[in-house]
This record gives C-alpha cells, sequence and structure tokens, in this order.
C-alpha cells in the first residue's frame, strides 16, 4: 500500500467509524466508486471493526517500568511461565520476537512471544515469570 | 497470558501485518505495541506517547480494524 493510499484510506475509515453504523454503508457508496481499489478493504476493515475480541485483551500483564529501552542480553533457552523460549525469529524497534514452546505436560503447542523493548532487556523478567507462576501454584 | 488463549491469535501473522503498519503509520501501530503487547490502558498510552485520548481512540480503532483484516484472509501490504 502506498503512503497516499494509506493516508486516503485512514481518512476514509475514521469518517465511516465516527457514523452511526446504519449511515456507514451508504458513506462507502456515494465515497468509492464500485472499481475503487480501497473500496474492498474498507468494507472488509469497517466488518472487522465489528468482532470486539480481536486483540482486546493484552497479551501480557502491564509494565510499570520503561526506563531502559535497550536490549539486554538474548532470553533464549529461558523459561517464561509456561513457556520455553527456543530462538529468536527476529527483532525491530520495538521489540524481540521469540520462537517458543508450552513447558508442561499438558499441551505441546508452539508460540511466537514478544517481548517488547523495557522487557527484554531485564533480567528480572524470567523472575517476575516464575513469581507469577508461584503464586498461581500457591492458588491451585 | 490469558489474553492469548483466550482469543486465539495468530501472534506470527499479527507481528507481519503490525510491521507493515508500523512503516505506514508508525503512531498507531505504537499504539497496538503499548495496547496489546504492553497491556497499557487508553490514558496511559497518552501519557506515554503525549497525544491526547481520542487521537489515541482513533488509532487504536483505525489499527485494530486494519490488522484484523489482514489477518482475516492476507492481502497486499
Amino acid at each position: 500500500m502506498t503512503p497516499e493510499d494509506y493516508a486516503r484510506l485512514r481518512s476514509l475509515y475514521d469518517y465511516a467509524a465516527a457514523l452511526p453504523p446504519e449511515e456507514r454503508r451508504v458513506f462507502v457508496d456515494s465515497s468509492l466508486t464500485e472499481t475503487d481499489p480501497l473500496r474492498p478493504e474498507l468494507l472488509k476493515m469497517l466488518e472487522a471493526r465489528e468482532d470486539p475480541r480481536f486483540l482486546e485483551a493484552p497479551a501480557s500483564p502491564p509494565l510499570s517500568q520503561t526506563e531502559d529501552l535497550g536490549f539486554g542480553r538474548p532470553l533464549t533457552g529461558q523459561v517464561g511461565g509456561r513457556y520455553r523460549i527456543l530462538k529468536e525469529l527476529g527483532r525491530g524497534g520495538m521489540g524481540v520476537v521469540y520462537l517458543a514452546v508450552r513447558n508442561d505436560d499438558v499441551f505441546s503447542k508452539t508460540v511466537a512471544l514478544k517481548v517488547i523493548g523495557a522487557v527484554a532487556s531485564r533480567g528480572s523478567f524470567v523472575e517476575r515469570f516464575k513469581q507469577e507462576r508461584q503464586i498461581l501454584a500457591g492458588l491451585a | 497470558m490469558p489474553g492469548v488463549e483466550a482469543y486465539d491469535v495468530d501472534m506470527i501473522a499479527l507481528d507481519e501485518a503490525l510491521s507493515a503498519l508500523q512503516v505506514l503509520d508508525a503512531r498507531a501501530a505504537r499504539v497496538v505495541e503499548l495496547r496489546f503487547f504492553g497491556g497499557h490502558t487508553d490514558k496511559e498510552v497518552c501519557e506515554i506517547l503525549g497525544e491526547n485520548l481520542s487521537a489515541v481512540r482513533r488509532d487504536w480503532d483505525f489499527a485494530r480494524s486494519w490488522l484484523k483484516a489482514r489477518l482475516d484472509s492476507p492481502i497486499a501490504p
């Protein structure tokens, strides 16, 4: 998608999303021709908007510290809660993605774990997961 | 990580789509990072980014739909 297409999609979507739901289709029909390449995407996004579950629950507990945004030593081989980190898949400006596997006998499930900068650099990362696991074990 | 299990998201596809969004709209991508990966509330995101609440909510609304549209059926970034 070009920056120009993106800017146009963004303004069309923001406008449509602010309308009452029953007026959105009329807005799309009056603003974009049938052959407009952005039309299918805009309709798909407005449909996707109606699923409130997507991304609503955070993937991880909130961070209380954001003081250190550098990346420290790799977490490969470490254990975070039920997940054992196998290898680093990639890293970007905001965090590191690891391939991990569920670390218990119940399931064998491979997942991608994204660790954002402040956590990735902190030695307390594994400690915090261990503490949470022990709290949960204490409740069981 | 209750969120991951309550509603299964393909995290690799999400990360790819989020990287594409970051190129087009870094602030909207950052809102997703902070809310979904960082677990921050709207108000905390405002403070971190120095933006007003309505701008953060519009970014979140747009980014969530943009990402879900891509995860539902992969389309060109």
